[in-house]
């Protein structure tokens, strides 16, 4: 009706859209919507246009409908309903020579989109091919996915987009370890000397069985050097890697070798050390979450095709970390979720232990794996899902800014 | 056994020092893109935090059979140039500790004090990766260790990390600074550096 009135307009939220705490609310301003009663006056043509007023929370499937009233209790609610879905693209960069890339991303798709998220693939591409990852080579795989991305349709989507780059091994080596034997007895008749491989990891400093660095890299080698010191005033002997054998966890997988036999049975009589020297995998990581827009999943690891449904998991964990879980209730994140652990108690980065006990002092061993029910564990244990603790927070979770591209 | 080793030369070379300065030699880092000033200048040669033999490890060599402790080489001289975020300070390290004693020592520690506060900094050596691991299939609970296989067994090793990396500090001043890493009640040379940050 012409002629300026006088009406009120709030949003009416639905009862199951999810709430942010009051801390939450102060650590970020998309945490909150227009949750008080906004009056205005209409121009002398009966309208009003509201441009700014009115905005929502960032959490998905939050939805909220439009109730307003004038000043003669006439009220009209809007027809239809605003829905919250947080959305974002994705490109897949696979590595070219790869027999094993995941043919289908149904389970992280689904995942996602359970959680309200919306997601959009983008036609994929192919990158140079690179035998392994480890740390230091970061810098070239970068570059090479790079020359990839740009030449995609992913660049125009920036920075509502994200890389899932396939690789084959992403193995990580400690080189030039030393393991040392004193009071061995060489000589003919003598049999093998073994040592296991053994030692501190560069992530966690617990000692364990290490696999040698064997058939993962064109050029690298497991073996570097062995010798033998008798005791007394003798001289350094080399022993070459002909008479060093590595010996396999199992005839299934040949290349994973934790032992080494030392034949010592060409050398004189004697009695002293013997120091064998060798590259060994510190750890195989299953994916990598690198900054900005770019994640990583292994097709490979520990000599083996990864399946469909485990690079799927790789890739909800990694996603995972690129929204932000396990949220930690720091910075523009959700309050921090009851199950959520971090480098003091194992992996590194915010990880969820779900139903392992509360209060332990680590989160990191088998058993703490095998009993772990979340994809967000810190390491692969066979889940897809994100568990009852970790749902509630992933809800409310903020990608507005979107990924810088890396 | 000795439990504690110094690099007397390097000692030496640090009175040296207000002398040498008139021949230092300046070098770009390669590790960081920043150019910074090394000396020795070979310092600016290390890879940082990848543990492998370099050009300024200690030497593994002419230790005794049973030789067990931890060396540690660093610059005498770093010069950073006005306007770098945040120095690199490159530990180059070797260490040989018996494998049974590794099964409960803490891990390596980086200590490093400076003089003019007697103000100390620490830190563990253990690098942060949050990637997820792709667990061995071979490897469960039984795997443990047999403490009869590992008697008698040293692990010897290197590492050159950037300290900075691991040891948190408010921002550094210039001055003179010691630097030592620990491991359990194992504790390597002492080493002093000067840092000048230039404004």
């Amino acid at each position: 009706m012409p002629g300026s009135h006088e009406f009120t307009i709030k949003y009416e939220v639905d009862r199951g859209n999810a709430e942010y705490t009051d801390a939450e609310k102060s650590r970020n301003e998309r945490f909150t919507f227009q949750d008080i009663e906004k009056k205005y006056t209409t121009g002398s043509d009966g309208t009003k246009v509201i441009t700014n007023d009115f905005f929502v929370a960032a959490a998905g499937g939050n939805s909220y409908e439009l109730k307003a009233w004038d000043t003669n209790t006439n009220t009209v609610t809007s027809s239809g309903k605003i829905i919250i879905n947080r959305f974002f693209n994705y490109i897949e960069i696979k590595m070219k020579g790869l027999s094993s890339v995941a043919s289908s991303l149904n389970v992280f798709e689904n995942e996602f989109k359970d959680n309200y998220f919306h997601l959009k693939a983008l036609t994929s591409v192919e990158m140079e091919h690179m035998e392994n990852i480890s740390t230091g080579d970061t810098n070239s795989f970068k570059i090479k996915v790079r020359e990839a991305y740009r030449k995609s349709e992913a660049k125009d989507k920036e920075p509502f987009v994200v890389i899932v780059a396939y690789t084959d091994h992403l193995a990580v080596k400690n080189p030039n370890q030393s393991l040392i034997k004193n009071g061995v007895n060489v000589g003919p008749g003598c049999a093998p000397i073994e040592i296991p491989i053994i030692g501190a990891g560069l992530t966690n400093p617990a000692m364990k069985r290490r696999s040698l660095w064997n058939n993962l890299e064109s050029g690298q080698d497991w073996f570097v050097s062995c010798s033998f010191l008798p005791d007394g005033e003798g001289e350094n002997i080399d022993i070459t890697k002909t008479k060093c054998e590595a010996i396999t966890v199992s005839s299934s997988s040949p290349n994973n070798c934790k032992k080494v036999k030392i034949n010592v049975d060409h050398l004189n009589e004697a009695t002293g050390k013997i120091t064998l020297t060798v590259n060994w995998v510190d750890r195989m990581r299953a994916g990598i979450a690198f900054g900005g827009n770019l994640i990583c999943v292994c097709t490979r690891s520990w000599w083996n095709d990864i399946s469909e449904i485990e690079q799927n998991q790789i890739i909800i964990h990694e996603m995972g970390h690129k929204v932000g879980m396990v949220a930690n209730g720091m910075r523009k994140l959700p309050d921090k979720v009851s199950s959520h652990y971090d480098n003091s108690k194992g992996h590194v980065g915010n990880h969820c232990y779900f139903e392992n006990a509360d209060g332990q002092a680590r989160y990191d061993s088998t058993t703490d794996r095998a009993n772990s029910k979340c994809v967000m564990y810190g390491s692969v244990n066979g889940r897809s899902k994100f568990c009852e603790k970790c749902k509630p927070a992933l809800r409310k979770l903020d990608i507005s800014d979107g990924w810088s591209a890396f | 056994m000795d439990g504690v080793h110094f690099n007397m030369k390097k000692n030496i070379l640090s009175i040296g020092m207000a002398v040498a300065f008139l021949f230092f030699a300046c070098v770009n880092n390669i590790c960081g893109g920043l150019t910074m000033e090394f000396k020795p200048k070979k310092f600016s040669k290390v890879p940082i935090n990848f543990n492998d033999l370099n050009v300024c490890s200690p030497s593994a060599t002419g230790k005794g059979p049973s030789w067990e402790g931890i060396e540690i080489n660093v610059p005498e001289q770093i010069l950073v140039p006005k306007g770098s975020a945040k120095p690199i300070i490159p530990v180059c390290g070797y260490y040989c500790i018996e494998t049974i004693k590794l099964m409960t020592l803490q891990p390596f520690k980086i200590i490093i004090i400076y003089h003019k506060t007697n103000t100390t900094f620490s830190g563990l050596l253990i690098d942060n990766d949050p990637s997820p691991e792709a667990p061995d299939p071979f490897e469960d609970e039984s795997d443990e260790i047999d403490i009869e296989e590992i008697k008698g067994m040293y692990n010897c090793g290197y590492f050159n990390p950037n300290i900075l990396d691991y040891v948190r500090t408010p921002p550094l001043q210039s001055g003179e600074y010691e630097v030592f890493i620990e491991r359990g009640n194992i504790k390597s040379n002492s080493e002093r550096l000067q840092l000048i940050i230039q404004k």
